[in-house]
């Protein structure tokens, strides 16, 4: 891919919806980002640990290993501890950010996923310059 | 030291000792290998009683280690009792046990797990109805593909129809396409909608 | 039920082999001789039942006409990636001496005992290679006690591991130096053999083998306080809940902090949800949480 090329942060995308997955790296890609994806938890630590990413998007309900647990986990790695985190999840409700946020999430998109709220978020996270500011 | 040579037989463990006992009263021992020995036989050879004295231990039970062993055992009891007592985990707060208790009803033969799941569908909560649709989702059935029509087509949360959508994006067949194109149109404004629409159309076109 | 798959002793017949192999060799150009018997059989077999076929027929049907060749690529798998040998996936044993058994011993005394397990040691290739990993390569190896505890639930290849006489392929892998201090020549038998070796008797001694059905909870409740597990290239023959079920089972035979060590193609992602992936230098292990609980 030509966003491999570009050597844009690298952002990985843990959801067990392939098309949730599909959709984060069309759109990612699109904006300059370089995307990895996992479908659980413990498969996100694994790419993680294997390749340390600049940014990690994780889904809160997924099998063997949920996206809180996860983040808990991340932050507990001494090389992992300070990846910004978003987390994204089907709900709505103030206690549902609050629990993403102790988990050690920095952000928190609720799904479905609008293209520019991904895009910005994630260019806030990894330092990139914001649409807003007229990114080159 | 280093490498120690052969020796007898290894130790004898403390769980041996609940080995002779009632497995439903080592479910509810103090030692947790106990619990996790019993649970283990209970879902091998259940005694009556076994779904719902696992479901009650489920309940109180902190160590993982357990927990993980009482939801494996229903899922290997796999009667309509223990798919019932699976149920009321799947809107736990605690996310990693109502995810482990999805999956053991997604273990469980479709015969069982889809008379348990099928009632979430019409759930006043959503999360309920999504875990609903990814566990049917998941199943080989022949009326799975008019569960998942019957949401796209009718369910209010677009995130219930995304799940929808997910299912048959993994498996689906071009019989949907008509409530694919129902649920684009009912959330018109939706980028991500017309993503996943596309998706499981383009990953069934062609088959 | 269980979760194991278990393998028919009797094997496929002459024929059947023949047949088999013939059709291997012209789909995927891989080529097993007489000398595979075994090999092939298990696999087969553990296939068989896994698809539920009832004969040889069945299962060549489905191999020979599945549109989505989906089974053939099963059985390719497995007759290919479970070849084993001596410092197989060398990394994982890399990883064991550079990092994972100092942290295991961090505050432990000297003189207190390390337990590792090979789990589905077939020919004792792993255990084996562990225990010279150890010998030479752990520089604290004589401050503990370990022992090394190796399990499989075939009678056949467990008395081929305590024999320890293995052939050239076997020991490919094994630095000249290596093979000269733990093997010994074998002279005699069948010319179609070729070349064996020995391990010499005092490794062969520090190997307790054990006849082992995972899936029965009797028979492993003897592995209690593990530090590290191997099991590798094994949990394939599993069906989802038997895998989720050894998981579960090895999460109880492990000490709190203790590793696990899956093949390199496989995943504890896909198979359960007590153990938490750590990185170390060489390799991505799976370790029980300290306080026992998941994350």
């Amino acid at each position: 891919m030509s966003a491999n090329d570009t050597g844009g942060p690298r952002v990985l995308v843990v959801d067990d919806a392939v098309t949730v997955r599909a959709f984060s790296r069309r759109v990612l890609e699109g904006a300059g980002f370089v995307v990895d994806e996992a479908v659980n938890g413990i498969e996100g630590l694994e790419r993680a640990m294997a390749v340390p990413p600049d940014l990690v998007i994780v889904d809160v309900n997924m099998r063997k290993m949920d996206g809180y647990t996860m983040l808990r986990v991340l932050r507990r790695d001494p090389v992992l501890r300070d990846v910004p985190a978003i987390m994204i999840s089907t709900e709505a409700k103030d206690s549902d950010r609050e629990q993403a946020l102790l988990a050690g999430a920095n952000w928190y998109i609720v799904k479905p996923p609008r293209p520019e709220v991904l895009v910005e978020a994630a260019r806030l996270l990894t330092g990139q310059p914001l649409a807003t500011e007229g990114a080159p | 030291m280093g490498l120690v040579k052969k020796k007898a037989a290894p130790e004898v463990s403390p769980a041996d000792a609940g080995g002779a006992r009632d497995p439903l009263a080592a479910l509810e021992d103090a030692d947790a290998a106990v619990r996790r020995d019993a649970a283990h036989g209970l879902g091998h050879s259940p005694p009556p009683g076994a779904e719902a004295a696992l479901a009650h231990r489920l309940q109180a039970e902190g160590d993982a280690g357990v927990r993980e062993a009482i939801l494996t055992a229903l899922a290997r009891i796999a009667t309509p009792a223990a798919a019932a007592a699976i149920v009321p985990f799947l809107d736990r707060e605690d996310a990693a046990l109502r995810n482990a208790a999805l999956e053991s009803l997604q273990q469980m033969p479709v015969e069982v797990a889809a008379p348990a799941l099928l009632p979430l569908l019409d759930h006043a909560d959503t999360d309920l109805r999504i875990f609903a649709v990814q566990g049917l989702g998941s199943l080989v059935h022949p009326d799975r593909a008019e569960w998942l029509a019957r949401v796209m087509e009718h369910d209010c949360d677009v995130n219930v129809g995304l799940a929808a959508v997910e299912a048959l994006a993994e498996a689906g067949s071009p019989e949907a396409l008509s409530s694919l194109e129902t649920l684009a149109r009912r959330f018109p404004d939706d980028a991500f909608v017309a993503f996943a629409v596309d998706a499981a159309r383009s990953s069934f076109r062609g088959r | 039920m269980n979760g194991v798959t278990e393998t028919d002793p009797q094997g496929l017949s002459p024929e059947d082999y023949a047949t088999l192999c013939g059709f291997l060799r012209e789909r995927t150009g891989l080529s097993f001789t007489e000398a595979k018997r075994y090999f092939v059989d298990r696999r087969v077999a553990a296939r068989m039942q896994a698809v539920g076929a009832t004969d040889l027929r069945a299962y060549m049907n489905l191999l020979r006409f599945q549109a989505s060749g989906e089974e053939l690529q099963r059985l390719v798998n497995l007759m290919t990636v479970n070849e084993t040998y001596f410092f197989r996936e060398k990394y994982q044993f890399d990883c064991l001496v550079n990092s994972v058994l100092d942290e295991l011993v961090r505050g432990r005394p000297k003189g207190s005992r390390l337990r590792i397990w090979s789990a589905g040691c077939a020919t004792g290739e792993e255990p084996y290679s562990i225990a010279i990993m150890l010998l030479e390569n752990w520089s604290r190896v004589d401050d503990y006690e370990i022992e090394l505890l190796a399990s499989d639930i075939d009678s056949a290849v467990l008395e081929r591991a305590r024999e320890g006489i293995y052939d050239e392929r076997a020991l490919q892998g094994l630095p000249a130096h290596l093979r000269a201090k733990y093997f010994q020549p074998l002279r005699g038998g069948a010319e179609d053999w070729g070349p064996r070796w020995r391990i010499v008797e005092d490794l062969r001694d520090s190997v307790d083998f054990s006849l082992v059905n995972l899936a029965d909870p009797q028979q492993v409740r003897g592995f209690r306080g593990i530090d590290v597990i191997f099991c590798r290239n094994l949990l394939i023959y599993f069906d989802d809940l038997g895998r989720r079920e050894t998981a579960s089972m090895f999460h109880d035979a492990l000490a709190p902090g203790g590793f696990v060590c899956l093949g390199h193609s496989e995943s504890m992602s896909r198979m359960s949800s007590l153990f938490v992936p750590r990185r170390f230098p060489d390799a991505i292990l799976y370790q029980k949480p300290i306080d026992g609980g998941a994350a």
